[in-house]
């Protein structure tokens, strides 16, 4: 296949995921996410000759995505910080509002996590399996397994807080 | 409502309904964007690296056509500058050497303790060397002022003392948001494990 068309096959079916992970990472902050997650589809393009090697290119392009999302912390000084805050009172939801408000609620406890704590949660969020995300981070899975329920149950406690 | 947020699965499924902004319509299209950021990063460090570099030979024309007055202290001086900047210049080229050999493909941890290793050798050079680089360019432009105040009028000599001890001032405030950002994400990057 034409490399550019399994680049492009490759970009189309993880760019969701990749968003995603970068805007959880960078506190539902679409511009750095979308920067980010250029990067990552950039280097990606530039370890072409690798990707075509690669037998799992998800979990690549997870190592990728989490580490290019570490290094971007470089530049958050220079730039205007989102939503730090929720409001301590949720107001009644009956819109669309209501949704992205809790979604804030939700990325706002994933930055009170620890960082290895809140890469772990973006992908166990997005639905990956426990031995690509032990694969991502470096570690073994019965770790991982122990440190995601506790991670899971700071999760919620602090969204329903 | 608020027991919609209970489980777990909830997020999950809160974290699925997040659509993806403003994709691109195409690999080409972003790739294209990112290109053109890479290439303004890339005129950026260029950029800077060529003001420097100017200086450098604007300092060594003013060494050829004043070499016959005050030789040695000036010479001197000129050196010390010079060499300041020039091992600046290698010390910044080295390090976004080092920087784009980071391997992003490796685990976390692993590219952890590589980021790690690269600040903490960003770290001596902020620390150790750029102070150390400061004393030699400072000397170094102490030793011209007496030629620049017998050549030049007071008012281009007071000019002269005023850019020359100015640029170190300028360099120093871009210098040291920039210190403080990298520390800050050595402090970050040390809390992964």
């Amino acid at each position: 296949m034409d490399i550019q068309v399994q680049f492009d096959h490759l970009f189309q079916t993880h760019y969701p995921k990749v968003y995603r992970l970068c805007k959880g990472y960078f506190q539902g902050d679409h511009d750095r996410a979308s920067d980010a997650a250029q990067e990552v589809f950039v280097k990606v393009w530039e370890k072409r000759e690798t990707f075509r090697k690669e037998a799992n290119i998800s979990t690549w392009i997870y190592r990728i995505t989490v580490n290019t999302c570490l290094l971007h912390l470089r530049a958050q000084n220079n730039r205007k910080t989102v939503r730090t805050e929720y409001p301590v009172t949720v107001p009644e939801p009956t819109s669309d509002d209501a949704f992205e408000l809790r979604r804030q609620k939700m990325y706002a406890c994933i930055q009170k996590l620890d960082p290895t704590g809140k890469i772990i949660i973006l992908m166990v969020l997005e639905g990956e399996e426990y031995s690509a995300i032990a694969s991502v981070i470096g570690t073994s899975e019965d770790t991982l397994r122990v440190r995601i329920h506790r991670i899971k149950k700071l999760l919620t406690q602090c969204v329903q807080s | 409502m608020c027991s919609v947020m209970n489980s777990f699965e909830n997020l999950q499924e809160l974290w699925h309904q997040d659509d993806v902004g403003k994709q691109p319509l195409s690999s080409e299209s972003i790739l294209k964007k990112a290109a053109q950021n890479h290439r303004a990063i890339q005129r950026n460090h260029w950029g800077t690296l060529g003001i420097i570099s100017l200086t450098i030979v604007v300092l060594l024309a003013y060494f050829i056509w004043l070499r016959s007055y005050s030789l040695s202290v000036f010479t001197c001086g000129l050196g010390l500058m010079i060499v300041s900047m020039l091992v600046r210049i290698g010390l910044e080229g080295w390090s976004l050497s080092k920087f784009q050999k980071l391997q992003k493909d490796l685990p976390l941890i692993e590219f952890s303790q590589q980021a790690i290793r690269f600040y903490h050798w960003r770290k001596r050079i902020h620390f150790q060397f750029t102070p150390l680089l400061y004393g030699v360019y400072i000397v170094g432009f102490t030793l011209l002022v007496p030629t620049f105040y017998t050549q030049f009028s007071s008012l281009f000599f007071g000019y002269l003392l005023l850019s020359g001890y100015g640029f170190l001032g300028v360099f120093t405030f871009f210098l040291r948001k920039k210190i403080k950002a990298e520390m800050e994400l050595l402090a970050y990057l040390k809390k992964i494990d």
